[in-house]
């Protein structure tokens, strides 16, 4: 009992510590609402224009544009969302990854947790402002019922499991090639890329062609941006909105134990760069 | 002017050279950015799954448009990706050295991290991408588009370089200014659709302020339908060298205010 409790206290304690150390850049989280705010305003205008000539459309203008810009507001492709992977790679590259070995606490577990207070200092200063903002300044719909909203919520922190195993599986990537950086940014924005349209962070799923849809479906991506926002709209209602739900946090699940599975191996070809 | 030459020869192939090291690294970067650049070209195919014309914009209008901008863009970013490293040197004082060797500081830059040549990759879709709209666009294109076109993608290139460096020089003067760098810089991304979509004070931004549609949108519209487009259009070529003048005094002005960190 005792022991656990203690490994509680100190996740608590490496989130807590995130979460100080990000308050410390003030500067950057106003780029990044300014930034958040600028992509808004693009898919805005873009969204306007592509409904106004299209012939028909799967969804009314009203939930298009707030999926587009709910998705810009908490989107998991900002490029300020790099923190695990750079987080990963430079400690190995500069050997500060046995500092984190050492410590009384899984590396992986550790590197979740780190994630997880930048992810909700994120949340609280970039994403919840932006989203305020777009309320008004784009007239963005508040969710249908509550259960989108409470939806909408459980399935944004599902999202966040999932990419940032992913992130975290780009992280290890520093094990295999000493190009640290050049890999991991070129991953970066492969990333970027497939959050952007496999998951639905610019494009809702519904409109891309047939095909596409369907290879959409298979994929875990659709989990972390098509998921929450077509809840948060209503494109996703009453019993769907679970099994959706359901759906992602099994992919999550899958993917924690790949991640961990491809940690300890990796684990094993620690090779530290001479100073 | 053969001094300078002989030196950039020389900083490429250290360029070259350091890559080389990391020829596996090399490759996925070289894929990645690939795939990154090409998601965008795929997003430009989903819209035109939805609709016929944006806003009166045929796919191949935009694809010219879009080709346009990748290529200037990042033609900037692997051969003069110097604004984003000026913090860095300033910082730690490095800024010294350059000072005080004969070659002019931005030229140093230039060769010791400004080449990357990792995105000459994007500019190659950049440049598929124009080659292929043309082919589409053929009857209406003016003898002059074979000057015009290289013409305004090296303004472009200036464009996007100048406002960068305009921004950099800011780090001499108050705070790190990085993130705003980039999300300036993200900013032409806005460049790549139609300026028409946009709202009036947008259109204004991106024209006379960071002039992002000048490297694409303009030129491809002055070149498809004259026009309205031709004060726009004749303008495009020359912005880049007008800002590229506008930011070296910037630069030389702010370099006098450098203060060395004294360790």
């Amino acid at each position: 009992m005792v022991r656990a409790r203690e490994s509680i206290d100190r996740q608590f304690g490496v989130v807590a510590a995130a979460v100080k150390q990000g308050v410390a850049y003030r500067f950057e989280f106003f780029s990044a609402i300014l930034g958040s705010l600028l992509t808004m305003t693009l898919v805005y205008f873009l969204w306007t224009a592509i409904y106004n000539n299209a012939t028909s459309m799967e969804m009314s203008y009203q939930a298009l544009i707030t999926y587009v810009c709910l998705g810009q507001a908490f989107s998991f492709a900002r490029p300020g969302q790099r923190y695990i992977f750079i987080r990963i790679g430079f400690g190995i590259r500069s050997g500060n990854v046995l500092l984190d070995l050492v410590r009384p606490m899984d590396y992986q577990l550790l590197i979740y947790c780190e994630t997880f207070g930048a992810y909700l200092l994120e949340t609280l200063l970039v994403s919840l402002p932006a989203y305020v903002l777009a309320l008004f300044l784009f007239r963005i719909n508040l969710p249908p019922s509550p259960e989108a909203a409470i939806g909408f919520g459980i399935s944004i922190l599902g999202a966040f499991f999932l990419v940032s195993s992913i992130d975290f599986l780009i992280g290890l990537m520093a094990f295999w090639t000493l190009d640290i950086w050049g890999v991991i940014w070129g991953l970066g924005y492969v990333k970027i890329a497939v959050l952007d349209i496999l998951a639905g962070t610019i494009i809702p799923l519904t409109l891309l062609p047939d095909w596409l849809q369907a290879i959409a479906a298979k994929l875990p991506f659709q989990s972390m941006a098509y998921t929450p926002l077509a809840i948060y709209v209503g494109e996703i209602t009453g019993r769907a909105i679970w099994m959706n739900i359901l759906n992602q946090f099994a992919w999550g699940v899958g993917l924690v134990l790949l991640t961990r599975l491809i940690w300890l191996k990796a684990r094993r070809r620690i090779e530290i760069q001479g100073g | 002017m053969l001094y300078y030459a002989d030196l950039y020869v020389a900083y490429f192939r250290f360029a070259l050279k350091s890559r080389a090291q990391y020829r596996v690294g090399f490759a996925i970067t070289l894929v990645c950015s690939i795939v990154g650049t090409s998601a965008q070209l795929a997003f430009l195919t989903l819209i035109f799954a939805n609709v016929r014309q944006l806003e009166g914009w045929s796919f191949d209008e935009m694809l010219l448009t879009w080709g346009l901008m990748v290529t200037a863009t990042h033609l900037a970013n692997s051969l003069l990706d110097i604004p984003h490293r000026i913090s860095g040197y300033v910082q730690s004082g490095a800024m010294d050295r350059l000072l005080v060797r004969p070659p002019a500081p931005l030229f140093q830059i230039a060769g010791e991290y400004g080449i990357t040549l990792q995105a000459l990759s994007r500019v190659l879709i950049g440049v598929a991408a124009i080659f292929a709209a043309l082919a589409a666009l053929q009857d209406r294109l003016p003898w002059w588009a074979i000057l015009y076109l290289p013409l305004t993608i090296i303004s472009g290139m200036l464009i996007m370089f100048s406002v960068q460096l305009i921004l950099a020089c800011l780090t001499f003067w108050f705070v790190n200014t990085f993130s705003l760098m980039q999300t300036i810089g993200w900013m032409n991304q806005f460049g790549q659709y139609p300026v028409t979509i946009l709202a009036l004070p947008l259109r204004f931004l991106l024209t006379w302020v960071v002039p992002y549609a000048m490297m694409g949108f303009y030129p491809a519209a002055f070149l498809l339908r004259g026009g309205e487009y031709r004060l726009h259009g004749l303008l495009a070529p020359l912005m880049g060298f007008l800002l590229l003048g506008l930011s070296l005094l910037v630069w030389r002005v702010s370099v006098r205010r450098y203060q060395s960190t004294g360790s």
